[in-house]
């Protein structure tokens, strides 16, 4: 492993110097100017690859930010004589403002939807700079723009510019590396995988992604800026939906959500064109079959490792944890103990500590900031935890959850049961926030969650999990943990970029936390592989750790114990209640496996047709007649 | 018993993912007329199996057999067409689509005529499906939609029918609704291979079953014998109180590593 | 700025529902070959160009020249159009069928910069005059008097969409590729041979952009090297409008569209319809996330 980092650091340098170098031995001007325009093509490449490698979102309007960021500059210089180093600042801050407010509205779009709103304000870049003539000068452009100039150094030449470029391009990967190795690209690449399931763990996804966005939108703006000083001239031929296409193809080219992918796809999709212009009006012809047999013969791109369908990693930028020479703490029971609930602490650790290495135990029993001590009690202890009033949903006329009230209690465990099509999984719905009831109120902890969206109801402490499993497939089991967790830690995006004191301390903490969560949940081994190539059991503890490591007062569990055998479910309903006993959570459980449900629930709720039809202590509601006809079958 | 060839044969199957066996040297035999359980722990292979034998998953060695003639290599789509027939895990009905074109569907490989019969049949076992039939499918209930999985299947008029884990996340008083079925086709005579996680049942019902455990049939016999069994009984039933290991009893692709 | 008397506005609409009907067209086909392959077909502006120069080059050898002639010329589109979809499915989306989603976008992408150009060194990126003998002239609609091509071509886009709905609700053959679209592998499970049904509704997909592209040929008088990548968008934006994967969502887009656009720039701008009518689609999606007409079903209760 650390021969392949040594043996990349010296690839990279390599990489560096002959970038450096080459435009010194090689004095063709024209030589220059391809290596300009490559270098500005890699920029925006880059910055396209934050959004749509890491992101998943096809952003089909990414040659507008540059647009908006050329414009911007061109403006500043012509109409105030503003000089590069200030043009490019207000550009590259144009261009993330204006990605920063159209992206709250349609982050939340999936898929096309995205696309299409993207490619629409695209569009109206391109078709505002082309018809605001009074500013714009319509079809024929700003010419007279100044050379970049940096106050001790203007940019005069083709080389100079070209240096220039390699600069913002090492800036464009500094930031869009440490943005993605951080806890906030951990969220952007968790919602990529699943948005839902990123949601339900309190990840914020449309403030990820707008995050995501702005950045790659500035870096495209300071790639304008540069842009509209180095050719002195701006039109809007170099901003329309072709460029944003052949970005897509120097991404795609390259390698989705690798570090060097877009480099590589931005030079060759630059240069080919350049050397096939012997064929002169065939060139495009055979630029697109070529383009057509790079993909076949590479559909994962030239770096990627396999693309998105297996996964994608994420650099890892904070150390692994450390595998031996930690010194052993003296007293790893005791340190434990010290834990609110001292005496079920002291047992499920014993519980753990039979399934790991003693040296591991050690490790993850010093007295560090922990994952899954519970949270403070609110203040009125006695209050319901969760009080659902009158709840009602319509789907397309149909009613599918009519008029239910419910409480749970802090620390209880209560099964809502009933059979399918009930309205089960439309209530957890409605309580996290994934569908909006059509009537009705929901209050959580004292506050009314009944608008809240998923991920601020995950926030505020209730957190659910899903029947259908949604771990983060191209994250690790570790990863899948962090990125649950960093979302208590807040991090600002200044934080992250500038990887201040008190980010180190953040992800020291986490690192910490997350060793101790996963080697209590006896994942410790498994902890580097992808998440979705885990056997079922243990995706299923994934998820419950996920769940946890968000510090939940509540657990909604969706049918946990679907498609265990007996024997399975039985551990499931131990688990559950060893969760329970440590952290003092409440947790609501929809459940068919009766074992389950009669071994931990202290109550249970049963639904039919939408409605509340029992509700009582376990052994009392299995022989209520109604459940009996509608949900168990036989008779009293 | 018959003591002719039997109608499927499933002959030292092996299936890898990824360079990794997740299925070894997997023998079973299903008699006509008979109801064959395949039970075993999450991730044993009993999905695969299926699957391999339906023409979903490659088989990379071994042979399946359809009343003699190998179905090895033969494009999942022309299998239904021999007369096999796979209810896929999780009903997997098309929900957007009506019940009576779900049901069409089914006998996509039947003659018009051989459709009309079988819609005949199949709503005389089924008269909520023909009260239904001009409804989408995704607004049945999850036990209307396993019958309507069934019921498609059928539409077939298979020769073997494969249900993968047909009480998976149904109520209880559905559970036995979705079995006394399985005992109606099995009175009828319909061949029948099961896999289910409910041991329990899948034994009750059962003539003979098969366990497997990492991707290895490690019991087999009749059913009554092997609810009967301390082995079976402690490790899929329940009874016991067996530890599951940290890793679980189950096999992932990359185990080995 | 157009008056706002009821024949100017019989004239803006029959316009708006003529152009809307090639939009529609081309949008249905994109969204049959989306819901099948679940992959974006890029090059589905460039099956559109490419069939209405083939139609122009064949033109002059078909033997009538009054309805029979417009007749033959859609019959020709859908011939061309399914012969060109049928070599792109096998050539670009089967092979790539396993690669990531990213891929066959890319490769398509490919494809349009290829046909593009290969066409305009063939036959000059200038504009071709593309003329139908018939429809000629104007038909009296109320108080207005509206050219009859207009209407042909916006009866055209009606009555296709309504055929294939048909197709796809009363055949076995229609239920094996809506089957395909929701779960290819519980299709085969069915004996539907899904590579099979894959490469017909490709085919018809672009059987439906090819005859567009000759519509919209007759509508304007003429055809040319880059007119695929305006279909593209057009299309593309009006299957969003209608919800991807609502084939009905589709045909109502691109009418909804091309309607919206012709009263913009009758009674707005001109010059700023384009923008005005993306800035309302952005509006609309933050709005109506997922198209106007798509809604979102819980997957179960």
């Amino acid at each position: 492993m650390w021969h392949e980092v040594n043996r990349q650091r010296a690839l990279t340098a390599a990489a560096v110097v002959a970038a450096v170098a080459a435009p010194l031995v090689i004095v063709d001007p024209y030589i220059h100017r391809l290596m300009a325009t490559v270098a500005l093509a890699a920029v925006l490449a880059v910055s396209l690859n934050l959004v749509l490698g890491y992101g998943g979102l096809l952003a089909l309007g990414h040659a507008g930010f540059y647009g908006i960021g050329a414009y911007t500059a061109a403006l500043l210089s012509l109409r105030l004589g503003a000089p590069f180093l200030l043009t490019a600042p207000a550009a590259a801050v144009g261009a993330a403002l204006v990605a920063w407010v159209v992206a709250r509205p349609i982050l939340s779009l999936r898929g096309h939807y995205f696309a299409m709103a993207m490619l629409a304000v695209g569009e109206i870049v391109v078709q505002v700079a082309y018809n605001w003539d009074g500013v714009t000068r319509g079809a024929s452009g700003l010419p007279g723009v100044a050379p970049p100039d940096l106050f001790i150094w203007t940019a005069t030449t083709h080389r100079d510019n070209y240096y220039l470029g390699l600069a913002l391009l090492g800036l464009a990967l500094l930031a869009v590396r440490r943005f993605v190795g951080s806890p906030l690209g951990l969220g952007l690449v968790a919602a990529r995988d699943d948005d839902q399931g990123a949601a339900s763990v309190g990840i914020g996804v449309a403030q990820t992604r707008t995050l995501a966005l702005a950045l790659a939108a500035g870096i495209a703006g300071l790639a304008g800026a540069l842009y509209a000083h180095y050719i002195t001239f701006v039109s809007v031929e170099p901003f329309q939906l072709e460029q944003t296409i052949a970005l897509l193809a120097m991404v795609a080219v390259g390698g989705l959500g690798t570090t060097w992918g877009p480099v590589a796809g931005a030079i060759l999709l630059t240069l080919l064109p350049e050397l096939l212009r012997g064929l002169a009006e065939l060139r495009m012809v055979v630029y697109g079959g070529l383009l057509m047999l790079v993909v076949w013969l590479r559909p994962q791109g030239l770096l990627g490792a396999g693309g998105l369908r297996r996964g994608l990693r994420v650099p890892e930028r904070w150390a692994p944890a450390p595998r031996t020479g930690v010194p052993a703490d003296p007293a790893p029971v005791a340190a434990r103990a010290s834990t609110p609930d001292g005496a079920s602490a002291a047992a499920s650790a014993a519980v753990a500590a039979s399934r790991v290495a003693p040296g591991d135990v050690a490790n993850r029993a010093s007295p560090r900031p922990a994952l899954l001590t519970a949270p403070a009690p609110s203040a009125s202890a006695d209050a319901p935890l969760l009080r659902v009033e009158h709840l009602t949903k319509d789907f397309a006329g149909l009613r599918a959850v009519a008029d239910v009230s419910l409480e749970v209690a802090p620390g209880e465990i209560v099964g809502l049961i009933g059979p399918n099509g009930a309205g089960k999984s439309t209530v957890i719905n409605l309580i996290s926030g994934a569908h909006r009831p059509t009537s009705g109120r929901i209050w959580f902890a004292g506050r009314e969650i009944t608008h809240a969206d998923p991920s601020r109801v995950a926030r505020a402490g209730l957190v659910r999990t899903f029947q259908h499993i949604r771990l983060f497939p191209s994250l690790t089991v570790r990863q899948n943990v962090e990125a649950a967790y960093q979302v208590r830690l807040g991090l600002s995006f200044g934080a992250v970029m500038t990887r201040s004191r008190r980010y180190r301390e953040a992800m020291e903490q986490m690192r910490a936390a997350v060793d101790e969560a996963l080697a209590r949940f006896g994942l410790e081994g498994v902890q580097h592989r992808l998440a979705g190539t885990l056997a079922y059991g243990d995706q299923r503890r994934v998820e419950l750790v996920r769940a946890l490591a968000t510090q939940p007062r509540l657990l909604l569990l969706d049918e946990p114990a679907a498609g265990m055998n007996e024997a399975e479910s039985a551990e499931l309903a131990r688990l559950l209640q060893e969760i329970r006993q440590h952290h003092g959570l409440a947790i609501l459980l929809v459940e068919h496996h009766l074992d389950v449900i009669m071994e931990v629930c202290e109550r249970l709720i049963v639904l039919d047709h939408g409605t509340v039809i029992a509700t009582g202590r376990p052994e009392e509601v299995v022989r209520h007649p109604e459940v009996l006809r509608a949900y168990l079958g036989g008779s009293p | 018993m018959s003591q002719a060839a039997p109608l499927l044969a499933v002959i030292d199957l092996t299936i890898t993912y990824g360079g990794i066996r997740a299925v070894e040297q997997v023998s079973l035999t299903l008699q006509e007329g008979e109801l064959v359980a395949l039970i075993g722990a999450n991730g044993a292979g009993k999905s695969s199996t299926l699957r391999a034998v339906a023409g979903l998953v490659p088989i990379a060695a071994g042979d399946v057999r359809l009343a003699g003639e190998s179905l090895r290599g033969v494009p999942a789509h022309q299998i239904p067409r021999r007369g096999l027939v796979l209810v896929p895990e999780g009903r997997r009905v098309f929900g957007e689509l009506s019940v009576l074109d779900n049901l069409y569907l089914g006998g996509y490989t039947r003659t018009p005529e051989e459709r009309e019969a079988g819609l005949e049949r199949v709503f005389a076992l089924f008269p909520r499906l023909k009260e239904r039939a001009r409804q989408a499918a995704g607004t049945l209930s999850g036990g209307e939609q396993q019958m309507l999985a069934i019921g498609r299947a059928l539409m077939a008029n298979p020769r073997v029918l494969l249900l993968d884990e047909p009480s998976l996340g149904l109520a209880p008083v559905v559970v036995e609704q979705v079995f006394d079925l399985l005992r109606r086709l099995h009175a009828a005579g319909v061949s029948m291979l099961l896999v289910e996680q409910n041991a329990r049942m899948a034994l009750a019902v059962a003539d003979r079953a098969y366990v497997l455990q990492t991707g290895r049939i490690v019991m087999a016999g009749p059913a009554a014998e092997l609810a009967a069994s301390d082995a079976v009984r402690a490790r899929y039933l329940g009874a016991g109180r067996m530890p599951v290991p940290p890793g679980g009893a189950a096999t992932g692709p990359d185990d080995s590593a | 700025m157009a008056a706002v008397t009821l024949p100017v506005v019989i004239d803006q609409l029959v316009s708006g529902l003529a152009i809307g009907g090639v939009y529609a067209l081309v949008a249905l086909g994109f969204a049959l070959i989306f819901g099948v392959l679940r992959a974006a077909q890029f090059a589905h502006g460039e099956v559109y160009m490419v069939v209405a120069f083939l139609v122009l080059g064949v033109l002059p050898w078909l033997p009538w020249s009054g309805p029979l002639q417009f007749l033959l010329a859609v019959v020709a589109a859908a011939v061309f159009g399914a012969a060109a979809g049928v070599l792109i499915e096998r050539g670009v989306f089967r092979p790539l069928a396993a690669a990531p989603h990213i891929a066959p976008i890319i490769s398509t992408i490919g494809l349009m910069i290829l046909l593009q150009n290969l066409v305009a060194y063939l036959k000059g990126s200038e504009l071709h005059r593309f003329a139908l003998a018939w429809p000629q002239g104007n038909v009296a609609l109320g108080p207005a008097s509206v050219p009859a091509l207009k209407l042909v071509i916006f009866g055209t886009a009606l009555v296709i969409p309504a055929l294939l709905q048909v197709a796809l609700t009363r055949t076995q053959l229609g239920r094996a590729i809506r089957a395909t679209a929701i779960d290819p592998e519980t299709a085969r499970l069915m004996g539907v041979d899904t590579a099979r049904t894959s490469a017909v509704a490709f085919a018809i997909g672009s059987a439906l952009a090819g005859i567009a592209g000759v519509l919209v040929g007759a509508l304007y008088g003429v055809v040319y090297a880059t007119m695929g990548v305006s279909a593209l968008v057009k299309g593309y934006t009006a299957t969003i409008i209608g919800g991807v994967g609502n084939l009905v969502g589709a045909v109502v887009g691109g009418l909804l569209l091309g309607v919206f656009e012709v009263l913009v720039a009758s009674y707005v701008s001109p010059r700023w319809t384009d923008s005005i009518v993306f800035a309302v689609l952005i509006v609309l999606l933050a709005l109506r996330p997922h198209g106007l007409i798509g809604r979102a079903i819980p997957e179960k209760l």
